[in-house]
């Protein structure tokens, strides 16, 4: 008997202890989200000043801020639009120019958000050159590689299909900004619907690096090549003509974290540079240049 | 209580203290003695009359004890006066405590001299010591879980003795796994030591991997696995890399098979295995959590004896015989089979008569040796092998699914797999009992982890994957440890040990994006170091209640000679010998090695295990913990243990960016400081209370465990400036593992409830602009790590086995029900934010698994 009730109180203790909701579903809405990407060679962007939305809501709120910008020692102010989330700068005229320092300051009632940087060397596409597989070729499609162990889930659920890899090559000035450190995202977007990123995750559609690991082949002139897959139904079905968009675009490191931390959304969020705030502020420095694709 | 009244008193080996207090109860009569001289003591006594004072007769004979009537309603026991000669001479009393059947030395097996009051264990080689006896006569009591006590008097006459210790038979004399509760570690003092005696290990229900010594471990309280079937041992918070493997005393470094779902540490090889909870003593040292120091069987010494077993992951055998009357051999083998069943080639062929073969080979095997010898009956020598690989060989399409006929057929586009990974050990150890008062034990050892991973993939007719990754680290050790008895009061152990580390890996590895276009990567990394130390610890026992034992161990490491100091002491009080024991212990530890893995790249770093020595970018971890703990055994066939702890660490390797996971090819590469690169120090701290239950009830045994513990980490130089829930910091967890023996039939069950593991759950949601492509996606803000939880964990796994005899052999077959309830646990969750409504999408753990055993020992 007293070792039975000596076991209850135990047990009443330990159902004490057991109980109580362990998952919680954090919500808190409001945190302030900065975003600007200042283009060298183009006037000061609109400046994108807003609070994160509810976990449920699709509608991310205004808030009345103060936005100030510093570019090389020059002061701008801006206003806010007649979208409440944007700010325009009242100097529109202004064009960004390269290796300037700069600090932009987004001020709330409660809070004041930084970021500064310098602005990158202009980067300019000398050449491209497409080459296109002759025949189509089998790629495998599927969308997630997801085996685990635990789940017992072995099926990759991937079918086989045609398509024509096409290899691009690019060329550029390299940057002279010795400590600038300047990093490079390159990409090749075609106007094809296309929808197996194990496919792209093997060729290179893109790519982000420190332009210094990419070694000059004629004097300062940079190269990158890519490769991107144009999908078709048939081994005997010619590449259709198609628009590909080509872009190069140098920035900083801080870019490349944001670059390289944005493409899995379910995952992880991209990195921010702001104190203060969330999102991203940066100096940025894009070419793009549009080509039609085709077997000719 | 009157004379004359009846009297009924019935007694079976049931400690003195106790039976005086039930005599008190029932006669009403005082006795009065010394709880010193008494606490011992057992005794079995039936009597059934009238006379108080032939009662207490009853229970004192066979005892060094009288009674003396003092007044009508009190007696005083009195011991006899020993038979202490006038003369100032001592007298050791040392030898070895053998198994009879095997004559395998028993570690730890308990002796204790009630004449004087006085208590040892035997060390890691079966041997103890009583110095400064007083006379040559002497009445001892040897145990030893699972075996028959002894109890004896014999004339010490300076040779060694020889105690050779029956296993039991009888159902009471089991014990499921004792903790410090047992006879044994009344005497070893550290907290949260667990002994694990092999034989009683079958016992437990066994899991996925079958029986499994990492995997029972997990049933005692604060021990948690990091997944739900896989994944290393977490003891008190800690990281898995920060417990230290032993198999005779030479490191394991990844102590796994089948990705962590079954361990190396095969039960029946072993015939002593020991784990420190968070504290342990100063002969061990190199990490911060937890030593499991596990010694292979010797083999038999008497007649040979040979087991066989299959089960649903793997068969195994073990046979063990002696060579000569001086040695003995144990080898023992284990393979899994699925490769075997699955088959591991595929020859397939297509319409067109192409030709291909498809592979599925996966298995795992172990080798385990031990060759002893025992010259005199002073001295041991023997060698130690371990060998234990897991390879992996793929080479499958794509498109493969449960409908085999889809894709056996020559693959155009497909992957190869070829990995694997493994330690082979050797070790030699030489004992001696140099006189009736040292000990010394001399071991050197080779120890070494290797991994592979070679990959080959095909994704399309012109862009594939090729790359060969090797990692190595290699241990050359020696220590020397000596035991010295110099009074009964002091048992001190020094030491020293000095290895030689060397760490390389190596990678090659070429990315073809197109027959023109094409990325290498070739690097080699290497670097070696040296650790040393020095330890001396002494086994203090200022009186029968009292034992401390206070260590020191200086480490060396590196080329710039970093020496650390690590401190401890433990100390045990019983306030009475069963009812109350009062156990605590303050610990430092250092560690200078880390486990980590690279976080970008899929071609290196997947099965690898890569320790990084600390150097000039890290430095050494270290911890260090407060411990203490009750233990009662008041109530009858039950023992209540109850610890609280609390641990600190820094200089532990904590990611930079926890959000980053493997999603690249080529990765930054292999180098250490690029390695490195990837984490940065941190603070690590962790607070709980465990209570255990052992408890026997009729047939059953069951061990209920309770653990409430926090786990926190914080990063270094980081914006983060509070602690963070660790990856597996479970708040709750109640466990309960049972198993009864009725004639031919076993049976057993295992229950787990605990907190869902953390998981970072997002706060709120935003859109952010891709400056190329000029679209908006959803993100989620996620500024708190680890700030969620998933569901509550709970799992049920039933067993069952029947024994029978057939043809000369004995058999068991038996049956394990894995998630019997069939309950999908959730073990994982994402959150996607292109959805317009914020629901996590859940992963689930595995459903219910039945599991066969077979087994024959002839």
């Amino acid at each position: 008997m007293r070792r039975f009730a000596y076991l209850s109180v135990l047990s009443i203790i330990l159902a004490l202890g057991v109980q109580g909701c362990d998952s919680i579903q954090p919500n808190e809405p409001g945190t302030l989200v900065v975003e600007a990407f200042f283009n060298v060679g183009q006037p000061l962007p609109v400046v994108t000043v807003k609070q994160a939305a509810a976990l449920n809501s699709l509608t991310e709120s205004a808030v009345e801020a103060t936005v100030s910008l510093m570019m090389q020692g020059q002061s701008f102010a801006y206003v806010r639009t007649s979208d409440p989330l944007r700010y325009a700068p009242e100097d529109s005229e202004y064009v960004i120019p390269s290796g300037a320092a700069y600090q932009l300051t987004v001020s709330t009632e409660e809070r004041t958000a930084l970021v500064s940087g310098i602005t990158p060397q202009v980067i300019s596409i000398d050449r491209i050159s497409v080459e296109v597989s002759k025949t189509p070729i089998f790629a495998v499609f599927v969308d997630t590689l997801n085996l685990g162990l635990d789940s017992l889930n072995l099926s990759l659920d991937a079918s086989q299909r045609f398509i024509y890899p096409v290899e691009v090559a690019i060329e550029w000035r390299g940057a002279d900004v010795a400590d600038f450190n300047p990093w490079i995202e390159s990409r090749l977007e075609p106007v094809t619907s296309f929808s197996s990123s194990i496919v792209d995750f093997f060729l290179l559609p893109s790519q982000v690096f420190p332009e210094s690991d990419t070694t000059p082949v004629d004097g300062n002139l940079h190269s990158w090549s890519g490769v991107y897959a144009v999908p078709v139904t048939e081994e005997s079905s010619p590449l259709p003509d198609h628009e590909l968009k080509i872009t190069l675009l140098r920035s900083d490191e801080q870019y490349a974290r944001f670059a390289t931390s944005r493409n899995d959304p379910v995952r992880r969020e991209p990195a921010s540079n702001l104190q203060g705030a969330i999102g991203f502020v940066g100096a940025i420095s894009v070419d793009s240049v549009r080509v039609t694709v085709s077997n000719q | 209580m009157a004379e004359g009244q009846d009297i009924r008193l019935e007694f079976q080996n049931t400690p003195l203290i106790e039976a005086l207090d039930s005599f008190r109860e029932i006669t009403g009569v005082d006795v009065v003695y010394s709880p010193q001289m008494a606490e011992y003591h057992r005794t079995s006594c039936i009597y059934a009359g009238r006379s108080v004072r032939e009662a207490l007769i009853c229970i004192v004979t066979g005892l060094p004890f009288r009674t003396q009537e003092v007044s009508r309603s009190q007696f005083v026991l009195i011991p006899f006066s020993t038979s202490i000669d006038t003369s100032t001479e001592r007298f050791v009393f040392s030898g070895f405590v053998v198994d009879v059947q095997s004559q395998e030395t028993l570690i730890g097996a308990h002796l204790l001299l009630p004449g004087i009051g006085a208590g040892t264990v035997t060390n890691d080689a079966g041997f103890f010591a009583f110095p400064g006896l007083p006379g040559r006569a002497v009445e001892v009591q040897v145990s030893y879980l699972g075996f028959s006590p002894l109890d004896t008097t014999l004339v010490v006459d300076g040779e060694p003795v020889l105690f050779e210790l029956r296993p039991s038979t009888s159902f009471l004399e089991d014990v499921v796994i004792e903790e410090s509760s047992s006879q044994r570690a009344d005497l070893v003092v550290t907290p949260g030591l667990l002994t694990l005696p092999p034989s009683e290990l079958a016992a437990l229900p066994g899991s996925l991997g079958g029986h499994d010594v990492l995997e029972a471990l997990r049933w005692m309280p604060g021990i948690e696995r990091a997944g739900e079937a896989t994944g290393g041992l977490l003891v008190r918070g800690s990281g898995p890399d920060q417990n230290l493997y032993l198999i005779d005393g030479a490191p394991v470094y990844h102590p796994w098979h089948a990705f962590s779902l079954v361990s190396t540490f095969q039960t029946d090889t072993f015939k002593d295995i020991s784990f420190y909870r968070g504290s342990f003593p100063a002969e061990y040292g190199g990490r911060l959590s937890a030593v499991l120091d596990a010694e292979l069987r010797d083999g038999a010494r008497t007649e040979p004896r040979a087991t066989f077993g299959i089960s649903a992951l793997n068969a195994n055998f073990l046979i063990e015989s002696p060579i000569s009357p001086s040695s003995s051999f144990m080898l023992s083998g284990r393979r899994s089979y699925i490769d075997k069943l699955l088959g591991r080639n595929h020859p397939v062929e297509d319409d067109f008569g192409r030709r291909d073969t498809l592979r599925t080979g996966y298995y795992f095997y172990d080798w385990s040796a031990k060759l002893s010898h025992r010259p005199d009956p002073r001295s041991n020598f023997s060698i130690s092998y371990y060998s234990g690989r897991d390879a992996l060989d793929l080479r499958l399409p794509f498109d493969l699914s449960l409908d085999f006929s889809s894709w056996l057929r020559p693959a155009d586009l497909f992957f190869e797999v070829d990995q694997s990974w493994g330690n082979r050990i050797v070790s030699a150890r030489y004992r001696r009992l140099v006189n009736d008062k040292i000990f010394i034990t001399a071991t050197g050892y080779s120890s070494n982890y290797s991994a592979a991973e070679n990959t080959f993939i095909q994704p399309t007719q012109t862009a594939s994957v090729r790359s060969q990754y090797n990692v190595n680290l290699e241990d050359l050790g020696t220590r020397f440890d000596l035991d010295y008895y110099p009074t009964l009061r002091h048992q001190i152990r020094v030491g020293a040990a000095l290895v030689h580390h060397r760490f390389s890996s190596t990678i090659k590895a070429l990315v073809a994006y197109s027959p023109s276009l094409s990325e290498p990567l070739e690097q080699y990394s290497s670097t070696q170091t040296t650790e040393a130390a020095l330890y001396i610890q002494d086994f203090w026992k200022p009186s029968p209640s009292l034992r401390i034992l206070p260590g020191i161990r200086l480490s060396f490491f590196g080329k710039e000679g970093v020496v650390q100091a690590s401190p401890r002491i433990t100390a045990q009080y019983a306030v009475h010998p069963t009812n109350l024991v009062v156990r605590a212990s303050a610990s430092t530890h250092v560690q200078y090695l880390q486990r980590i893995r690279d976080r970008h790249s899929y071609l290196y770093d997947l099965v690898s295990s890569r320790w990084v020595p600390s150097g000039n970018s890290t430095r050494p971890s270290r911890s260090g913990q407060i411990t203490a703990g009750v233990e009662s055994r008041a109530l009858k066939r039950t023992t209540i243990k109850m610890d609280v702890f609390a641990r600190g660490g820094r200089g532990v390797l904590l990611p930079k960016d926890e959000f980053q996971s493997k999603d690249g090819l080529l990765g930054p590469g292999i180098e250490i400081t690029t390695l490195l690169g990837q984490y940065t120090e941190g603070l690590e701290r962790s607070y709980g209370a465990e209570l255990s239950i052992d408890t026997s009830w009729k047939r059953w045994k069951v061990l209920s465990s309770y653990t409430g513990m926090r786990a926190e980490n914080r990063a270094r130089n980081q914006s983060e400036e509070v602690f963070y829930p660790t990856r597996f910091d479970v708040p709750r967890s109640f466990s309960m593992v049972g198993h009864r023996e009725a004639g031919k039939w076993k049976t057993g069950f295992a229950l787990i409830w605990r907190s869902g593991y953390p998981i970072t759950v997002p706060v709120s949601r935003y859109q952010l602009e891709d400056p190329i492509s000029g679209e908006s996606p959803w993100y989620y803000h996620r500024p708190d790590l680890n700030n969620g939880r998933l569901p509550a964990y709970f799992r049920l796994d039933l067993n069952m086995a029947y024994g029978f005899h057939w043809g000369s052999a004995d058999w068991s077959v038996g049956i394990n029900l894995y998630n019997a309830i069939n309950r999908r646990n959730v073990v994982g969750q994402t959150f996607d934010p292109a959805r317009e409504t914020f629901s996590p999408k859940d992963r689930l753990g595995l459903p219910l698994l039945p599991l066969f055993d077979l087994k024959m020992e002839i």
